[in-house]
């Protein structure tokens, strides 16, 4: 497995798609915090460091989608896992070291962001307004919901062999689970009274009256819509843009860990006794 | 004879479609071995199974004697490189990162092999060239290379010179002589290029609906084509006699046919035939060739069937 992941990393280091991918996370963590002092500036908001900080998760879940989908697509459209298969390297310690190589290639891309945002975010922003235990949380949550998607697209790009259609297929499922996230997170957030209904007074007046929101959730449904929002790795990325909705980190990450474990092990048995040309 | 590849009874169905069927095949230590067939006959399709990219159906394949359902397996196929249908290389990568990655997959120290396999499959001056602007040889040929990372000690190809110009054939029909004559690799090599085929192999497998149809060596080819005057008589065994006589070689067929492995004087041996009250029917000049060889047994197989 060493040697698969020695070989992995090399060619992750001559990857071009990586690299652009490093060069946009980094880019955009510079671009965000300026972005945002000018903005201070401008309209006297207060911005702080803390508020924009994971404000790339939706870029970085694209690209993992369309980075991974590539990188092991490659694999299949060049007929090079074949060269692991006929030397004898076992199918598991395939599979391991290529989804451990593009975990970590997300990671370092999201190095990339934090390092730009950090350096010119201390400087240029005011300071964090949550503790510093929260703000690794946070990242760790980033990370481990990275994660968590990769292991997702990495399952499609083993099991759909065609490289153009696992990066269709890995983009256009990426897409559906931010939609689903963002509906959730809608419902969640519906607040309990709406005023939009007018009803005339006695003397004529026009007068606003609170009414009841159909679309807010009720305590049963709320634990369900929740559930889903915990467990979906963009239902996370939704939590970490709106701090207030972290409400239990915990279980995120042991949600993470799940979804790893499952697709793996799932894509493993699969990839065992797939026919491969 | 120490066989470096054997399978037993091996099958292999996809849903209603059977790739092979009962197939036996013996493949002898430091031989050339020319697997024959047309499109579809199972050639790929048994390579697949040995490289570990697919799993019989049932059936057994042993890699020097280790079955396919031993756990030794997996060591006994890094002592063998192979290149399937396409080769396989990283296009945007350069020749020599190429057997770098492969070096890495093996945990070999990259500069100890790059060097001679680049110079052995002729590359060594391809520099910064991607391996998305070689030439088909080009690539059929560091497909070989990254095969040969690691010394292996069989070497599988499926259809090397598809596609080649003459001058590419060449190329691949040298390299892959030398290999065998100064590394003593055993190559198995599948093609329908016959005559090519022929240059190469030392030993041969007919494989035809999934079916092997016979295994022979290039001597047991050689008797088999030998340039010869096929003759009928009304006995065969008189005529044994009178050729036993003039010492030439021959093969009975049966009581009227014979094959006469020499050019003999027509009225001599009708003269000879006379005095001995055999009369002689018919002779017929035959040259054989692989392809006809091959026709001629595939359609004994199919009669069969």
């Amino acid at each position: 497995m060493i040697k698969l992941l020695s070989a992995n990393f090399m060619r992750l280091w001559k990857d071009k798609l990586f690299w652009i991918g490093m060069v946009f996370m980094f880019g955009l963590g510079i671009v965000i915090p300026i972005s945002q002092y000018f903005d201070a500036k401008q309209y006297f908001f207060e911005h702080h460091f803390d508020e924009t900080m994971m404000a790339f998760i939706f870029f970085i879940g694209f690209i993992a989608a369309v980075f991974c989908s590539n990188f092991i697509g490659t694999e299949y459209s060049d007929g090079t896992i074949r060269n692991k298969l006929i030397v004898g390297r076992r199918r598991t310690e395939i599979y391991l070291s290529s989804v451990i190589t593009t975990a970590a290639a997300a990671v370092c891309m999201m190095a990339a962001y934090f390092l730009s945002y950090s350096v010119l975010g201390l400087i240029l922003l005011l300071p964090p307004k949550m503790g510093i235990g929260k703000l690794l949380l946070m990242i760790l949550i980033g990370i481990t919901s990275m994660i968590a998607l990769i292991s997702v697209f990495h399952m499609v790009s083993m099991l759909v062999t065609k490289r153009s259609a696992a990066i269709i297929i890995c983009v256009v499922l990426f897409l559906v689970l931010w939609m689903i996230a963002f509906s959730v997170y809608n419902r969640l957030s519906a607040p309990e009274s709406i005023a939009s209904y007018v009803i005339m007074s006695d003397s004529g007046e026009p007068v606003m009256q609170d009414m009841l929101n159909p679309k807010y959730l009720q305590p049963n449904e709320r634990v369900w819509y929740q559930l889903v929002q915990d467990f979906l790795p963009t239902g996370q990325h939704v939590a970490l843009t709106n701090p207030e909705l972290m409400v239990h980190p915990v279980q995120m990450l042991v949600y993470s860990a799940v979804i790893c474990i499952l697709t793996t092990v799932l894509s493993i048995v699969f990839f065992q006794k797939k026919n491969l040309k | 004879m120490e066989y470096v590849l054997e399978t037993q009874s091996l099958c292999k169905r996809y849903k209603q479609f059977t790739a092979l069927s009962e197939l036996d095949m013996h493949v002898p230590k430091g031989s050339i071995y020319g697997f024959v067939g047309r499109n579809g006959a199972g050639k790929t399709t048994l390579i697949r199974l040995i490289c570990g990219l697919q799993v019989p159906t049932s059936g057994v394949y042993t890699l020097w004697g280790v079955k396919n359902n031993e756990k030794g397996i997996t060591n006994m196929r890094r002592r063998m490189g192979a290149v399937v249908e396409t080769p396989s290389i990283y296009l945007d990568m350069t020749a020599k990162e190429n057997l770098q990655q492969q070096c890495r997959v093996l945990g070999l120290p990259d500069e100890k092999y790059i060097g001679d396999v680049l110079s052995l499959i002729g590359l060594s001056d391809t520099g910064k060239k991607k391996a998305r602007n070689f030439s088909l040889g080009m690539r059929q040929r560091l497909g070989i290379g990254i095969a040969l990372i690691g010394e292996p000690d069989f070497l599988v190809l499926d259809e090397p010179i598809n596609g080649l110009d003459p001058q590419g054939i060449i190329e691949i029909r040298e390299l892959i002589l030398r290999l065998n004559r100064e590394k003593q690799i055993t190559v198995l090599i599948s093609s329908h290029i016959l005559d090519e085929l022929s240059r190469l192999a030392t030993h041969y497998g007919i494989i035809d609906g999934g079916r092997m149809v016979k295994e022979f060596s290039a001597e047991e080819l050689e008797r088999a084509c030998r340039k010869c005057t096929r003759v009928e008589v009304t006995d065969t065994r008189i005529l044994a006699r009178v050729l036993d006589r003039m010492q030439l070689s021959y093969q009975i067929i049966d009581d009227r046919t014979a094959d006469i492995y020499a050019s003999p004087t027509v009225s001599v041996l009708s003269a000879a035939l006379q005095k001995e009250n055999c009369e002689l029917y018919s002779v017929k000049e035959r040259d054989e060739s692989l392809e006809s060889y091959y026709v001629s047994l595939v359609g004994e197989a199919k009669k069969a069937q």
